[in-house]
């Protein structure tokens, strides 16, 4: 066996730098521990108040030390942000990042090398790669995407030139809610800061899933290969473009937060756990479509145009938006909207779930031989 | 990057600031309780 190299430690021992490991020691021996002090202080404060008559000076001690209290919580609250933020969490990210570039020793040491499926199309590869966790999206991507979720959040104007800067982009979105709002600077400041933490947030990388990997390759298969794009949408819908073959996938209905734990004290949020994940029904939804479109082009745009215009009637008539006039297609058969929802969704729904199953009961068979 | 002495020093001042903030509210609430205890014998 050859002697694996192990690079030599650069880092300086007199100023040992911040690691995950330390991190997680000092928040359960450092900062739990003052945090569980301060709340008992506070409602030891609170108890002995509740029941008092107090003086002038009394009650000028408890709103100081009140006030005192609260400006420590928020401190601790700020050090375990930066500590979260500090350069070894950055570390931990490049380390998930790179294990995407590829490494020789690591494939040998994990099992066979994984398969690699790609499409014509090299974005739908990277984004179909990236939602089963074998791809990251790159920092452009992220801030396209922030962009893309406040203009729709704060309903900004679309006008927005594409090549405004995230800060600028951020401060458009202040000077908005400064205008229609009563927010004092304070409070401005504070949105200006949370949106620029959005970014580091941001879910560049999921869990990684290789049975999703399989299944959701071979549904992009079957149904004729559609191109796959990501992008915030206002009224949270993902679709699909015949024209160009195209899906485009609402980001927030399709990577969704499964855990997210809001931890607060005296009021301030002590900090946000998210686990980001896949949610496969909207991708399935617009696969429907992808498979009318691949089984019978011609025919789907005949199909399509003529339930458009019927679509674009019934929203004059009704005066309701597009959108919702199209709703009314689900339930009546014959039209596209129908087909791809009430007939070829379940189907494709209960394919989905057979081949996960199919690749769970394999992985098991191979473990227990 | 955030050295383990920068941190260490932030997290002991917050510590002390912490405990000593304790300390006071334990006094302020003996001398509340005490106050209200006093009424009560008045009234």
């Amino acid at each position: 066996m050859s002697e694996k190299f192990i690079p030599e430690q650069t880092v300086d021992q007199s100023e040992p730098l911040v690691t995950p490991e330390s991190i997680e020691q000092d928040f359960e021996g450092e900062l739990i521990p003052s945090m569980r002090n301060l709340a008992e202080a506070a409602q030891q404060l609170e108890d002995a108040v509740a029941n008092a008559e107090l003086s002038s000076v009394l009650q000028e001690s408890v709103t100081g030390m009140r006030e005192r209290l609260k400006r420590i919580a928020f401190r601790l609250v700020l050090v375990h942000s930066l500590l979260l933020s500090s350069s070894s969490f950055a570390d931990v990210i490049s380390r998930r990042e790179s294990e995407f570039v590829g490494n020789d020793d690591t494939e040998t040491l994990v099992g066979p090398p994984k398969p690699e499926y790609s499409a014509p199309d090299r974005e739908t590869a990277h984004l179909l790669n990236y939602i089963v966790g074998r791809d990251t999206l790159s920092e452009d991507e992220v801030e396209r995407l922030l962009k893309e979720s406040w203009v729709t959040d704060f309903d900004l104007p679309t006008t927005l030139p594409e090549t405004i800067g995230l800060e600028e982009m951020a401060d458009s979105v202040v000077n908005k809610i400064e205008t229609e709002e009563d927010l004092d600077q304070l409070a401005l400041e504070g949105l200006k800061e949370s949106l620029m933490g959005e970014k580091e947030y941001f879910p560049r990388f999921l869990e990684e899933n290789d049975d999703l990997y399989e299944v959701i390759w071979q549904l992009e298969f079957e149904v004729g290969m559609p191109r796959i794009r990501f992008a915030f949408i206002k009224d949270g819908r993902s679709y699909y473009d015949p024209y160009d073959n195209r899906i485009v996938l609402n980001f927030s209905t399709t990577i969704i937060d499964t855990v997210a734990s809001f931890k607060t004290f005296l009021g301030l949020s002590l900090g946000v756990e998210y686990k980001h994940g896949f949610d496969p029904s909207n991708i399935l939804a617009e696969y429907a479509h992808a498979q009318q479109w691949s089984q019978n082009r011609e025919g789907y745009n005949e199909r399509h145009a003529k339930d458009s215009k019927q679509t674009l009637a019934r929203a004059d008539s009704l005066k309701i938006s597009r959108y919702d006039s199209q709703k009314y297609e689900y339930g009546i058969p014959g039209t596209v909207e129908h087909e791809a929802h009430k007939l070829i969704l379940p189907q494709l729904t209960k394919r989905f779930g057979e081949l996960m199953q199919a690749r769970k009961s394999s992985a098991f068979k191979a473990k227990s031989q | 990057m955030i050295s383990q002495n920068t941190k260490n020093r932030v997290l002991a001042n917050l510590k002390k600031e912490t405990e000593g903030a304790k300390k006071e509210v334990e006094k302020l609430t003996k001398e509340i309780n005490k106050k209200t205890a006093n009424k009560q014998q008045n009234v």
